[in-house]
């Protein structure tokens, strides 16, 4: 089984287990025809599941969490029939500060830099509110001082896709548009000069809102404080979005990858046609998803548009989130949300082992991320 | 011997402990149920009497329970009121509920937990317990109280992901502890619509055992029954000097022990009819009578041998443990007719 690496930045531990413990709430079990994740070490899942009793009890911090490091989240898709196969796993790593000490910690760091498939930063909202509404500025320093330029430096030379995630959306949900922070994110330049350079690169950098416990359970209070919003149950809002993305944005920067390859080979050999992006991007992509040549025809079972079988699969796996973007997204998000809620049930049928779980829930990471180019069409940045 | 491994999934203070010790008061004499269920084991025999005993007459309740225990119980049917036959035997375990919800480095829990889960995985039914003071809270409280996002956040989120780990065909009974703090304030109906609308992992769960076709219940029960014990406003139990009248009991039993799938009632076959030296003689005599009028030789056999069919399975004949299980069966069936009349809405597929 696949194992893909995401590396996670952030100020504390506290805010990065949260994520990940509201992350496991939404999908610990199955909805509909998505997937499910698994945490094999049942120590591991009930910490998640007190961790995310605290955030929403304001309870007192569970015991042992500072020492992990290490959340593996197995994916798993749930058939018609109720059997379970595993798709993938999903292995996140948490280097906050004050674990290890510095060159234990940089000698660690960079061995799961080389492998990470996507690096993850964590930004908390309510040090975002406090500087964007200008009434805290103790809270605004820290996140402009501290926590955002340690995860900004440590994102410098990488070039798998950056995903920026904002906790507590609930906070600032109806107060400020993801447009306005990214806009005012943008006014740092450290921030501007990574998005410029990852532009040119052609690297893909995300900002996904979360919220642990959803946007109707609590409001915020003139003097800071939570209040519970009477009858409203906790739900995380957007919180699958991410480890959704991996698998789509990997893919997309495989396929970009070899693009550039491609282009320099062109311009080395002037070779004038025949070029080879497609297969190049095609077989990257198979690597990636760790299904040999077989996995081909599930692949290819993913898309039912019209258009010949490789280059459907070359649209969705590079350009999908471009030419929706050129072509108007709501119109197009009408046809796909009908035609992906249609296309899950029948990938879910084809359901039989390992490989065809993975096609099914790759399917499924492509609604995810549909999802959230929906909500938010300005959380791609580049 | 037919062999039932039961588990009881709850968290702490669900009522895991004292749901079998009042199971096995009611049926510790025949009464209605048409079987009885024993201990062999002398001590746990006692042991588990002393539970009851100490619950129904102390003014405490007991301790949580501390470590994994089986109690093997037999299930027996009276044979004419000669003797007692062995129909069935059940395991049924019992373990800190701490263990499913609690996070514990240390590693007494982690062998715990992995011992619950090799249980979880032979079981042939799983009573998942939903605690019915907790219930009754999420019922009645429009603004949750922490205890209440404690038990759903945690309790309920940590038992919806064991259950839907469980073996697809392995059927699930949602047990309701404590019926009598609920019953006459709430229906089953109430109660199952805001389970299914606002736990998600519950509706996700069920969702999944109604798609491959296994029975999954919601069965209200009172270990102590109605009156034994007020809700005072500090959420304490207080005992009040009455009778326990257990309540309900009966009902998970009857439909774990039905619904393993190869154990419906009538699958057996009528007993073989073992030839005695009168139906010989009979037969020889047929063959005689034969040659000389072969339509009354042929009428004799078929007269003869039509009557010894017919009451081949009558009284006679001793009770063996497969007709012992047949007929406790058939009783649990009836069980679970009277079970569906009285709450129609128990049923999570429909």
């Amino acid at each position: 089984m696949k194992n893909y690496k995401i590396l996670t930045l952030g100020a504390s531990g506290a805010g990065k287990t949260m994520f990940l413990a509201s992350m496991f709430k939404a999908l610990s079990t199955q909805k509909n025809s998505n997937f499910k994740l698994n945490v094999e070490d049942p120590q591991k899942r009930k910490l998640l599941n007190s961790i995310y009793t605290q955030i929403v009890t304001g309870d007192t911090w569970p015991a042992g969490t500072k020492s992990i490091s290490e959340w593996t989240f197995t994916c798993q898709v749930q058939t018609k029939n109720s059997d379970n196969y595993n798709a993938c796993q999903f292995t996140y790593f948490d280097y906050a500060g004050g674990r290890l000490t510095d060159i234990e910690q940089e000698s660690e760091f960079e061995e799961v830099v080389q492998q990470a498939d996507v690096v993850l930063g964590l930004l908390d909202g309510q040090k975002i509110y406090a500087w964007l509404n200008g009434n805290d500025k103790q809270r605004a320093d820290v996140f402009l001082s501290t926590d955002l330029p340690s995860i900004l430096k440590r994102m410098q030379n990488l070039k798998v896709p950056v995903h920026f995630v904002i906790s507590k959306w609930d906070l600032l949900d109806q107060k400020f548009t993801l447009s306005q922070i990214r806009e005012k994110l943008l006014t740092i330049p450290a921030f501007a000069q990574l998005i410029k350079n990852r532009g040119e690169a052609g690297s893909i950098v995300r900002i996904i809102p979360v919220s642990a416990i959803g946007l109707e359970f609590a409001t915020l209070q003139a003097n800071g404080n939570m209040k519970k919003n009477p009858g409203k149950i906790p739900f995380p809002f957007l919180v699958e979005v991410p480890i959704s993305c991996v698998l789509p944005d990997r893919l997309q920067q495989i396929a970009s990858e070899r693009q550039a390859q491609e282009k320099k080979l062109e311009q080395q050999i002037q070779k004038k046609e025949g070029s080879n992006i497609v297969v190049g991007a095609l077989v990257g992509g198979l690597d990636i998803l760790g299904v040999g040549l077989d996995g081909l025809g599930l692949l290819l079972e993913l898309d039912d548009t019209a258009e010949i079988k490789l280059a459907r699969l070359f649209t969705k796996a590079t350009s999908m989130v471009n030419s929706l973007l050129k072509g108007g997204i709501k119109t197009i998000d009408e046809k796909l949300s009908k035609a992906s809620r249609k296309k899950k049930e029948v990938t879910l049928q084809t359901v039989k082992n390992e490989q065809s779980a993975l096609m099914h829930a790759v399917n499924v990471f492509y609604d995810f991320e549909q999802e959230l180019l929906q909500i938010f069409p300005d959380s791609k940045l580049v | 011997m037919n062999h039932y491994n039961i588990i009881t999934l709850g968290p702490s203070g669900s009522g895991k402990t004292i749901f079998l010790a009042s199971l096995f008061k009611v049926f510790s004499t025949q009464g209605q149920f048409g079987f009885s269920l024993d201990i062999q084991d002398h001590t746990k025999r006692i042991a588990l009497n002393k539970i009851y005993a100490d619950l129904t007459t102390g003014e405490e309740w007991p301790l949580g329970t501390k470590s994994i225990s089986e109690w093997v119980l037999t299930g027996y049917v009276n044979n004419s009121g000669i003797s007692k036959i062995p129909a069935f035997k059940i395991t049924y375990v019992d373990y800190k509920g701490g263990l499913i919800t609690d996070v514990s480095a240390d590693e007494i829990n982690y062998s715990g937990y992995d011992n619950l889960k090799t249980y979880l995985q032979e079981a042939d039914a799983i009573l998942a317990i939903l605690d019915g003071q907790k219930l009754l809270s999420f019922m009645q409280e429009y603004d949750f109280s922490k205890n209440i996002l404690r038990w759903l956040n945690k309790d309920l989120a940590n038992l919806m992901q064991m259950v839907d780990k469980c073996n697809k065909y392995t059927a699930v009974h949602f047990i309701i502890s404590k019926w009598d703090l609920i019953e006459g304030k709430y229906s089953l109906a109430d109660v199952k619509k805001r389970l299914l609308d606002s736990v998600r992992e519950f509706k996700d769960v069920v969702e999944s055992r109604k798609k491959v076709g296994c029975p999954v219940r919601l069965i209200p029960v009172s270990s102590l029954g109605q009156g034994f014990a007020v809700l005072q406003s500090d959420g304490q139990m207080k005992k009040l000097s009455v009778n326990p009248h257990p309540m309900n009991v009966e009902f998970p039993l009857a439909f774990a022990l039905t619904d393993k799938l190869d154990n419906k009632p009538g699958i057996w076959k009528r007993k073989p009819l073992k030839l005695t030296v009168w139906d010989w003689i009979i037969i020889g005599f047929c063959i005689v009578f034969t040659f000389n009028n072969v339509a009354l030789g042929l009428i004799i056999a078929i007269v003869y041998f039509g009557i010894r069919l017919l009451t081949n399975n009558k009284k006679n004949h001793p009770l063996s443990s497969e007709d012992a299980l047949e007929q406790s069966l058939r009783k649990c069936q009836e069980l679970q007719k009277q079970f569906s009349a009285k709450f129609p809405d128990s049923d999570l597929t429909k």
